[in-house]
């Protein structure tokens, strides 16, 4: 696990740093309803042609000064840091920044617009609060360099709009598997190797186009449709994943694959290591279809 | 350039690849496209790409790949080098192409013997990671992604990716504590070429700096500011 370094200076510390919404950011897309989005939360709405405009507001509590040493006249000044990135980090999308007052009980407005066409996956927002000019007289432990992180927040959500979060695809089985192979089938699930994967790229769901009246329950929505695509679902991530050597320790992204399997091996069948579970597989497979079907509460949909 | 591409799931584009195993460079090359009514994309947005573009895409790179020695694997560089600068110039969308499904797409169907040569051996295929891996391990988005971190406003936009390897970009743009400031990651190839030191230098330097940046946020500094803290972390 990755550690952090020990700031040389002192810092603020949570209680001193108050953010009007908490744990959640207010979210807009295009003309549509602000949305209260908590942190691993779900923006919807988005569309690719619209803004996006993620808003909070920050105030410094009354002792934080004293936390930092610092007096009213040393000439220090702050300053609060906004930065959004998309596509898990991998692109800064829109930048805030603004003074922090010494000793002001206002609180600073934060407001990102972010180009709808230029987010992928997700948004987040890495709030810092930073020394902008160092203290004139500083003792060992004060900030000494512009820049140097006082306090600092992160937030991030999923976004929604461009595609279904279950990669639904139906095909001819006929021509997929060869002619009369499994043409009465009805599920076929796809895991792909890499655990790192967003979960729509790494499992698609196959069904038969054949079967036309189960694709419209599915559609609509139906219990019993939609009990056996997950327990489907669920048994064959499961099952894949442990074969292909996921590993329950390892930090997968949010919304990967890996975290996926993570989530769902554990809840279904507590934090047993893969080996045991791909034993149970081969050796008492009934017992492992039906926790899979009890954890999908199968008896209540018949 | 306002269209939508194709997108290519990883699950999917495992199974296309495995059936393909064992087709020379030439029966590579000679695969069609895909019917594009039948590719998915994104439900909603600006009008789909033509296949007629796609192709010009294809024959471009081609090109390039020839220029470089193909099927030869002579000059894989300057491959790199060229068709990094003409992804970053087609000006594609930016929240498409930094998807690593669109360009699962483009390296399974557009130029699956570009990834096998670039990548492959003789009896071996390319990793699946060059198609459907991270954008910074794809054959063709990591091309893509280094020209757009590393462009340069003004005159010479690509004066700075001329000066990297492909290992120093490796370690460059794998970082995205990095390489989402583009500034900073061009500062980082400046001061390295500067410094005139070797790939352990800038490994070595890349620790400092991802340290620094938990202590210390440069994205408000100054350009001699940040310039400053980056050649602290070679000396």
């Amino acid at each position: 696990m990755a550690e952090r370094p020990i700031p040389p200076h002192r810092i603020l510390l949570q209680e001193d740093v108050h953010l009007e919404y908490g744990e959640s950011w207010h979210v807009a897309c295009g003309d549509g309803m602000v949305q209260l989005v908590e942190r691993g939360g779900i923006v919807t709405g988005w569309e690719p042609g619209r803004s996006v405009v993620v808003s909070n507001s920050v105030r410094l509590e009354g002792g934080a000064y004293a936390r930092l040493g610092a007096s009213r006249c040393d000439g220090i000044s702050l300053k609060l840091v906004a930065t959004a990135c998309t596509a898990r980090d991998l692109d800064i999308v829109a930048r805030h920044s603004c003074p922090l007052p010494i000793g002001s009980a206002d609180a600073r407005p934060i407001e990102l617009t972010l180009d709808g066409s230029k987010l992928a996956g997700d948004i987040s927002v890495s709030l810092s609060i930073v020394v902008e000019s160092p203290a004139l007289e500083g003792d060992q432990l004060s900030p000494s360099v512009p820049g140097a992180r006082l306090w600092s927040s992160r937030w991030r959500a999923r976004i929604e709009g461009g595609r279904a979060r279950l990669a639904v695809e139906a095909i001819d089985f006929d021509q997929y598997f060869g002619s009369g192979k499994a043409s009465k089938g009805l599920i076929h699930v796809v895991v792909a190797e890499d655990p790192h994967l967003e979960i729509e790229q790494g499992l698609i769901v196959y069904l038969n186009s054949a079967g036309g009246g189960f694709i419209q329950e599915l559609a609509r929505k139906e219990a019993r449709a939609t009990a056996l695509l997950w327990e489907t679902v669920l048994r064959r991530v499961i099952v894949a994943g442990c074969d292909m050597d996921f590993s329950p320790a390892e930090q997968y992204p949010d919304g990967s694959l890996g975290r996926q399997w993570q989530q769902w091996s554990a809840i279904v069948f507590g934090r047993r290591p893969p080996a045991e579970l791909l034993a149970m597989h081969r050796g008492d497979l009934s017992e492992f279809e039906v926790r899979i079907q009890s954890y999908i509460n199968m008896k209540d949909k018949f | 350039m306002s269209v939508r591409f194709p997108r290519l799931a990883a699950a999917k584009a495992e199974r296309i690849i495995a059936d393909r195993d064992g087709l020379s460079l030439r029966e590579l090359e000679d695969l069609g496209l895909p019917e594009l009514e039948t590719q998915q994309f994104a439900p909603t947005g600006p009008p789909r790409v033509s296949a007629e573009y796609l192709l010009s895409v294809r024959e471009r790179l081609s090109l390039f790949a020839r220029e470089a020695g193909y099927p030869q694997r002579r000059e894989l560089g300057r491959f790199d080098s060229t068709a990094a600068v003409y992804l970053a110039e087609l000006d594609l969308p930016i929240g498409q192409v930094i998807r690593s499904d669109t360009w699962a797409w483009m390296t399974v169907f557009l130029v699956p013997h570009l990834v096998q040569w670039r990548w492959g051996k003789v009896d071996h295929c390319a990793s699946i990671s060059r198609y459907t891996g991270i954008l910074q391990r794809n054959a063709l988005g990591r091309l893509w992604f280094r020209a757009y971190v590393m462009r340069e406003p003004g005159e010479a936009p690509w004066s700075t990716l001329q000066l990297v390897n492909e290992d120093a970009h490796v370690a460059i743009l794998e970082r995205t504590s990095i390489s989402r400031d583009h500034r900073l990651a061009r500062a980082i190839v400046s001061a390295w070429h500067e410094s005139g030191r070797g790939e352990d230098a800038l490994r070595d330097a890349m620790v400092r700096i991802r340290v620094q940046l938990l202590l210390r946020d440069v994205s408000e500094l100054t350009d001699a500011s940040l310039r400053e803290v980056v050649l602290s972390a070679f000396r």
